[in-house]
């Protein structure tokens, strides 16, 4: 699941004030935004309050859709959107741009600050555990990925900085994430998959190669 | 204006109602005391399906603390000894033994060397997953349903410290309180004897019993040379200063040490054990035939056990005032016997009495209010985050796979509302104190808003409420119900202070309101400093029902 954390709010004033805006929908995500308590109907009715509170007294409407990143959720949004200066957008990046992408005159400000695709460990913890890099390895690394949970996403082994199955670049809190590969491989009996020798990677499966596009032909709409 | 709450909450009743919680008549006793010896037959008896896990075969049953403790009572009682009155039971602690391995008879389902893996569930209709070796010693899955669990002790229960603990080989001059126990049964009586307690924690009642009572016993039967190393001899129980006494007066010597002992073995093969007595101020330095290390500490078992169950440490009312003596957070869940190292011998039978009447109230009769009041998750709303089934302090509430949302079991459910005020989707309500309710007695807006707790703050308020003040009591189940979004609401509608009043941290009914309450308080005062209002307009304060001055000026301050 993606995960987000909000901005600090007088971020998100300093977007308003800079640029006079009075009236703005405070727009949520139902997704997962929402599962991870940052920018739900709850997180919604919370900031909204804040803006109308603070200086300058915003006067802030309120609305949390099912989806921010399916144009279809926006529907029936459009009069809503027409009566304010602006939206704050309380969904992730992608939720952020397609309401920037759907109200093309209006401006759009990012609530959230998104973080990571990760494993929500309890209430109110976190870890990342996917660069979303298309092209899994986790079939020949024992299910822990060497993109993700080696801090230089090094594809050979892990570098020097390894020290007591934890990372030179906090050994306190972070794991050799190439440390776990071997430990897991072995408890899976499949440490042989080491010995292969692989090909460089192709890192253009990446953002590296530019923003991707994934389209199913058999989906697509005729 | 027409009130519409109530047409509100009748309509969410008559829904609820649709659906009565399932109540399975089945218990799972874990663990097989003396305590699961009185429990077993009286739930069978009141009809009720029973599984045991003793841990082990049955055959050993009495070999656990409670096991030894019951032959050790009576075999000083049948060798003319006098029995402690903190020692009696009104039943044999053998004949309970005998009747717990006699219910397989009756019905009761016995499963030895099982692992309790997982528990899912809620009161009513746990899933409790279990691990056991078949005969080709391969791991064997099953889950059993129950309507409510019983911790009955000793399988899980105290352990002993052993020589290993102080670096000394484990010899068969130092022994343990169960081994002490057993020696005493035998007829063995040793030319000296050391017994050191409160080494690991201070001991309670039951160990300092069991030490004076196999003191005073061996002292007048001959054993030449009896030591008790303690740092405060607890005498407060029926008949324990008594006891303590004739020990004295049997020739038993009693020494403080600072928590500190040290052991060595004689080439003769004795034990050696020096310490610092602090009545004294020296170092004293005794050799003793056998040596008893008579602390009982909590067993790692146990604990990983309480992890398994999602419980917390301390059960009964040591965890918490307002649980019952053998309740547990998790409603449903009960534990007994499990204060081996502070308990009372008698109080045990009372406590396995206790949960069975629970259990049965329990299982059979769920009254309607309770669950005309549990929080109800509106499933359309749901988001299926589990940030509820994570925080609820009572383990009410369980991810449900049809629904595709979470379901609050009406039973286990105990009002307090945390769920409602982290919900982020606000998907989930409480009767009683809805949303709606309270936006309505925000209307109005007076200088001071209290959300005041109704186990401290509104019954020390009711006492002294102060007439004309400027200000509205907004009265919670807990303040785990307070939501930042009707604190907003209140500073929106003009007033200038809010004041959360609620319990102190350890005194909570529902154990987190407290803390949970001042977490959000702390990140909304943050926000509401960076908009300008002052972060001192919002505070919590502590206090008890019974602080009606205190409440008084409280609000008269703000």
């Amino acid at each position: 699941m993606i995960v987000a954390t909000q901005k600090p709010i007088e971020e998100i004033q300093g977007f308003l004030k800079a640029r006079g805006h009075r009236k703005v929908l405070v727009l949520g995500c139902g997704t997962c935004v929402s599962v991870c308590n940052a920018g739900g109907e709850r997180e919604v009715a919370t900031l909204a309050s804040l803006l109308r509170l603070g200086p300058g007294a915003v006067d802030s409407l309120e609305k949390t859709i099912e989806r921010g990143c399916d144009k279809e959720f926006y529907e029936g949004l459009d009069e809503l959107v027409a009566g304010c200066d602006a939206i704050v957008s309380m969904a992730c990046g992608v939720g952020v741009q397609l309401a920037a992408r759907i109200y093309a005159s209006k401006p759009v400000y990012p609530a959230l600050n998104t973080q990571i695709m990760g494993i929500n460990e309890g209430a109110g913890v976190w870890s990342e555990a996917c660069l979303g890099c298309g092209d899994c390895q986790l079939g020949t690394h024992g299910g822990v990925c060497p993109v993700t949970m080696c801090s230089k996403s090094l594809s050979n082994g892990p570098c020097g900085g390894s020290q007591d199955g934890m990372c030179e670049v906090d050994q306190e809190n972070i794991e050799c994430g190439w440390a776990n590969i071997v430990e897991r491989l072995e408890a899976i009996g499949q440490l042989d998959l080491l010995d292969e020798p692989t090909a460089p990677r192709d890192w253009s499966k990446t953002h590296d190669g530019g923003p991707r596009k994934i389209v199913r032909e058999d989906l697509a709409e005729l | 204006m027409i009130d519409t709450t109530e047409k509100f909450d009748a309509a969410a009743t008559a829904t609820q109602a649709k659906t009565p919680p399932v109540v399975r008549p089945s218990v799972l006793v874990i663990g097989a005391s003396i305590s699961a010896g009185r429990v077993v037959p009286a739930l069978l008896a009141r009809g009720l399906e029973v599984t045991v896990l003793p841990g082990q075969a049955e055959a050993k049953l009495a070999l656990g603390l409670s096991g030894s403790l019951g032959s050790f009572i009576e075999s000083i009682s049948t060798r003319g000894g006098d029995v402690p009155e903190s020692l009696r039971s009104p039943d044999s602690p053998a004949a309970l033994v005998k009747q717990l391995a006699a219910s397989q008879a009756s019905g009761a389902r016995f499963i030895s060397d099982a692992k309790v893996r997982r528990c899912t569930g809620q009161a009513g209709d746990f899933q409790v997953l279990i691990t056991r070796p078949d005969e080709a010693g391969q791991e064997q899955f099953e889950t059993i349903q129950a309507g409510a669990i019983i911790l009955a002790g000793d399988t899980f229960g105290p352990t002993s410290l052993g020589a290993e603990d102080f670096g000394v080989e484990p010899t068969r001059a130092i022994t343990n309180l169960p081994g002490l126990m057993l020696n005493i049964q035998k007829g063995y009586i040793p030319h000296s004897l050391a017994i050191v307690i409160d080494l690991a924690a201070e001991q309670g009642k039951l160990a300092s019993s069991v030490v004076f009572a196999a003191a005073r016993y061996l002292a007048r039967r001959g054993c030449r040379q009896i030591r008790v190393y303690c740092r405060n001899a607890r005498v407060a129980s029926a008949g324990l200063e008594t006891l303590y006494r004739s020990a004295r007066s049997a020739g038993v010597e009693f020494c403080r040490h600072d928590g500190k002992i040290s052991l060595a073995e004689t080439p003769a093969g004795l034990i050696e054990a020096t310490s610092l007595d602090c009545e004294l101020g020296e170092e004293i330095t005794g050799q003793f035939n056998l040596l008893v290390l008579a602390d009982l500490v909590r067993s790692t078992g146990q604990s990983e056990l309480f992890e398994t169950l999602a419980i917390r440490p301390q059960p009964g009312l040591a965890g918490n005032i307002w649980l019952g003596p053998v309740q547990t957070n998790r409603r449903g869940v009960f534990a007994l016997a499990l204060d081996g190292c502070d308990g009372e011998f008698y109080a045990w039978r009372d406590q396995a009495d206790l949960a069975v009447h629970e259990i049965s109230q329990l299982l059979t009769c769920p009254t309607r209010e309770a669950i005309d009041e549990a929080a109800k998750v509106d499933s359309e709303k749901c988001v299926s985050c589990l940030t509820c089934l994570r925080l609820c302090p009572h383990g009410a509430i369980r991810f449900d796979e049809k629904e595709q949302a979470a379901d609050i079991s009406q039973i286990a459910c105990q009002q307090c509302g945390i769920c409602v005020a982290e919900c982020p989707a606000q998907a989930i309500d409480l009767p009683q104190y809805t949303d709606e309710k309270i936006r309505r007695q925000l209307a109005q807006a007076p200088a001071l808003t209290v959300f005041a707790c109704e186990n401290s703050a509104i019954p020390a308020g009711q006492q002294n409420e102060p007439d004309d003040a400027d200000m509205r009591i907004i009265s919670v189940p807990c303040v785990g119900k307070v939501d930042p979004r009707n604190i907003l609401k209140a500073f929106e509608q003009g007033t200038n202070q809010v004041l959360v009043l609620g319990c102190n941290p350890g005194s909570c009914k529902y154990f987190d309101g407290p803390d949970r309450a001042r977490n959000r308080l702390t990140r909304l005062r943050e926000m509401l400093s960076k908009v300008g209002i002052d972060p001192s307009a919002l505070q919590y304060e502590a206090l008890t029902a019974n602080e009606a001055e205190r409440f008084a000026e409280l609000v008269k301050e703000k």
